[in-house]
């Protein structure tokens, strides 16, 4: 057998060895934390499928949408004015610097003031924190366009939207992405911790209620729910990458 | 032949007889300032009259592109001017189009050799038919038919740098300057290259202005041949090309003309350099 | 260009929004109910530098963040080496992490309530698992990176283990060593402060609610400006420590190679 077979085995056979295990190894739990792996499936199905999917699972997704698509639209509207302005880049940076190194669920008191526990705070926070990598990233992407394509830009007279949506914006893609995929991540987070601090349903707000219930196996099934949803969303935003950036992973590879 | 007039034409002091449309003027341009100036362009004067096919030669970092990114109003020059059709150039004019030396880099990774040459044409407002009509036959003169919809990553170097030329050519502009355009591509392409030039120019009476390192190339295609000088650059001379209009690969440079104005030039090229 | 022409920018722009935020808030263009002029919030930062609380809850956000940064390096630069420089481990282990590393951190504040209460060991233990992941993805990608012919050279002039280890391995992964860090710190920094923001363990995060919930406006912007400005220090200092370092690598590795 060649390396290559083994090593697909392995991929494949090593993390349901993992998952067998541990439903072995918790089989007879009697621990108050940690209970049968079993008990903790067998609640996630009766809870998430279908159950509190409306209820909790829905306002969540909603929250964690609503600000991510905020963050990108302004992140990269923002980051195309700052990067194609040598001036407002220098001026921003200092300020977009500070900004990005507040620790995010520092900002959620402030939402809490200004704009109450409903979800147009918990909207806000995620925006605000997903904002930053996007903004950057768009930034960098942007001056780091070939002067060779703005050129030919210049003297085929493509301009306006012409120029951004067909040279800019399609050349500062890759970098776009790479910023929407830390801003993802952060998203989540935001959406969970803003649900753990100040809310009344959502899927971080099941899982503390949970646990102050003392329902551990509904706790387990939440917090597997949050990696199910960690895992899924960036594998969605993956193969958006592959279909968009296709022209990227071809050249990038012909080129070595 | 093109019969438009110029309103605002005026005879320059360069050439008097000839219908100039392109004056290069006390042309200087100086990268960077201090002590790490680099003088690209010391002073350079010349012209193009309309439907003229001028090449310009000279040694390798003369500051031939540089000329070109002048001219076509990408860059300022330091000094001196650029004047089309008597008007002072600050920014590309829309009927002037540029084949730059670094072809690969100035297609969009992005789009098919169909996208890439569509976009200028945009501009355009053809009809589709049109649009399409003019990106076939570009597509073909170039001999990339069947690749329109390939992108530029599936293409060699010399088949991109078609493409270039191609998007330049649906482009129909009135004035179109090329850097080194054949400069990857084997040498009979580059041929069938050097006659769709001609055969272009003949067509739509477009204006050539062609940077080459071939003195072959630049004897067989020109009407004047422009021989730049070493840093700091100035035009050492202007070789009238006196061969027929009618051109042929293996004829024209058979005869005794062809090769006396080529080795002309070849001397003219190393004399600044000795 | 001249120095002051690069800084001037960013300067002007920091002192223009200030001086915004000033006059929005004097004029009541901004509600001062919730947002107190600058003025005041600056002389409540500079009045907090001679606060003893101020000092504590900064001394304990930081001594969460340093244990369990501490704790993630231990942990992850070993396993991370390992995993990356064994073709069995990594191919076995690879689905494994890529599966966990996108699981929010957070997600796990309910569970460490419930084992740790809600003490410094929460937080100590919220921050090493979420500071982990960079780690040992990043060390991972510098054990697999090592040049193969820096190994056969080492191998071919018989270096013993050791000797590869301390002249061949570490050279070449320490500049991902020092990315991986400086992911890890923030991750580290924000954990911190989410734990006392939301289980309410002893530092500037907690003091920020609690600021908050007590109306008292001012505070609670002066304390998130604190975190702010204590992230930014962090990555700033790491980054000086990392340059020299690297330099040290890059000249370290032109010998090696000759
Ligand atoms: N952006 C720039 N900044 C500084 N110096 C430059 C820049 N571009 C070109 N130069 C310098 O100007 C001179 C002319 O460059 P240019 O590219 O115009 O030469 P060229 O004649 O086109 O050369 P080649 O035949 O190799 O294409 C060179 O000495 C080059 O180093
Ligand atoms: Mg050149």
């Amino acid at each position: 057998m060649n390396r290559r077979r083994i090593g697909l085995i392995l991929e494949i056979a090593v993390p349901l060895l993992v998952v067998a295990a541990l439903i072995l190894w918790s089989a007879g739990s009697t621990s108050f934390y940690f209970p049968p792996v079993t008990d903790m499936l067998v609640t996630f199905e009766q809870t998430w499928l279908f159950d509190r999917f409306g209820s909790d699972v829905l306002p969540s997704l909603y929250r964690l949408a609503a600000g991510y698509a905020i963050a990108t639209v302004v992140g990269v509207a923002a980051g195309v004015v700052i990067g194609s302005v040598p001036l407002a880049a220098r001026a921003a940076e200092p300020i977009v610097e500070f900004l990005r190194a507040i620790p995010p669920p520092a900002l959620i008191p402030f939402g809490i003031l200004v704009l109450g526990i409903g979800d147009t705070m918990k909207i806000f926070v995620i925006a605000v924190v997903c904002l930053w990598p996007v903004l950057l990233n768009t930034v960098d992407g942007i001056r780091g366009l070939d002067p060779t394509l703005t050129a030919t830009a210049r003297i085929y007279g493509i301009t306006g939207r012409d120029r951004l949506t067909r040279v800019v914006l399609p050349g500062t893609g890759p970098q776009i992405v790479a910023g929407m995929r830390t801003g993802l991540s952060l998203a989540l987070i935001m959406t969970v911790v803003s649900e753990l601090v100040a809310s009344t349903n959502g899927v971080g707000y099941f899982v503390l209620q949970s646990q102050r219930d003392f329902a551990i196996p509904q706790m387990w099934s939440g917090i597997i729910l949050l990696g199910v949803l960690g895992y899924l969303l960036n594998a969605a935003l993956g193969l958006v990458e592959r279909r968009v950036l296709a022209w990227h992973r071809h050249a990038t590879e012909s080129a070595r | 032949m093109n019969t438009r007039t110029d309103d605002n034409h005026r005879p320059t002091a360069t050439d008097g007889k000839r219908d100039s449309v392109l004056e290069v003027s006390g042309l200087q341009k100086t990268y960077g300032s201090g002590a790490r100036a680099t003088v690209a362009i010391g002073d350079v004067s010349f012209d193009v009259a309309k439907e003229e096919f001028v090449c310009v030669v000279g040694p390798s970092g003369c500051g031939k592109t540089t000329l070109l990114k002048c001219m076509s109003g990408l860059m300022t020059p330091t000094a001196g001017q650029v004047r089309l059709a008597g008007t002072p150039v600050d920014g590309p004019p829309e009927q002037l189009a540029l084949v730059f030396q670094d072809y690969s880099r100035s297609l969009m990774p992005w789009l098919t050799v169909r996208g890439n040459i569509a976009l200028p044409l945009r501009r355009r407002r053809l009809s589709a038919a049109d649009r399409d009509e003019r990106i076939r036959e570009a597509v073909d003169s170039v001999g990339l038919t069947g690749f329109t919809d390939h992108y530029p990553f599936q293409l060699s170097g010399g088949m991109q740098q078609r493409v270039a030329i191609a998007r330049a050519l649906a482009y129909q502009p009135d004035i179109l300057l090329m850097d080194e355009p054949f400069a990857s591509v084997d040498a009979q392409t580059r041929a069938d290259l050097e006659d769709v030039m001609l055969a272009v120019r003949r067509r739509y009476g477009v204006t050539i202005l062609f940077v080459t390192h071939d003195i072959d190339e630049a004897v067989y295609l020109a009407d004047r041949v422009v021989v730049l000088t070493q840093r700091p650059t100035s035009v050492h001379e202007v070789v009238t090309v006196d061969l027929p209009a009618d051109r042929d690969q293996v004829t024209t440079k058979e005869t005794a003309e062809f090769t006396h104005l080529r080795a002309h030039i070849y001397r003219a090229i190393r004399r600044p350099a000795a | 260009m001249p120095r002051a022409h690069r800084w001037l920018p960013g300067t002007v722009a920091v002192i223009g929004v200030l001086a915004l935020l000033e006059i929005a808030s004097r004029t009541g263009l901004l509600p001062a109910r919730w947002f107190p002029p600058m003025s005041d919030v600056t002389g409540r930062l500079v009045g907090q530098l001679g606060d003893g609380r101020f000092w504590t809850d900064l001394a304990q956000t930081l001594q969460g963040w340093a244990i369990g940064l501490l704790i993630a390096i231990v942990v992850a630069v070993p396993a991370g080496l390992a995993i990356g420089s064994s073709w069995w481990l990594y191919r076995a282990l690879r689905p494994v992490v890529e599966f966990l590393r996108p699981v929010p951190s957070v997600a796990l504040i309910p569970l460490a309530i419930l084992v740790y209460g809600s003490g410094i060991e929460t937080k100590v233990f919220l921050v090493a698992f979420a500071a982990l992941w960079p780690l040992l993805l990043q060390m991972i990608y510098g054990a697999r990176d090592v040049d193969p012919v820096a190994l056969e050279t080492a191998r071919s002039y018989r270096l013993r283990r050791g000797d590869t280890v301390a002249r061949v391995l570490i050279p070449s992964v320490l500049p991902y060593l020092a990315t991986g860090v400086r992911i890890s710190s923030s991750v580290a920094l924000v954990l911190a402060v989410t734990a006392e923001l939301v289980v309410g363990s002893p530092g500037i995060g907690r003091a920020i609610t609690e600021a908050q919930n007590g109306g008292d406006v001012e505070l609670m912007y002066t304390l998130i400006a604190v975190t702010g400005l204590l992230g930014w220090g962090l990555n700033a200092v790491l980054r000086r420590v990392e340059r020299p370092l690297l330099h040290w690598h890059a000249s370290h590795r032109l010998e090696e190679v000759a």
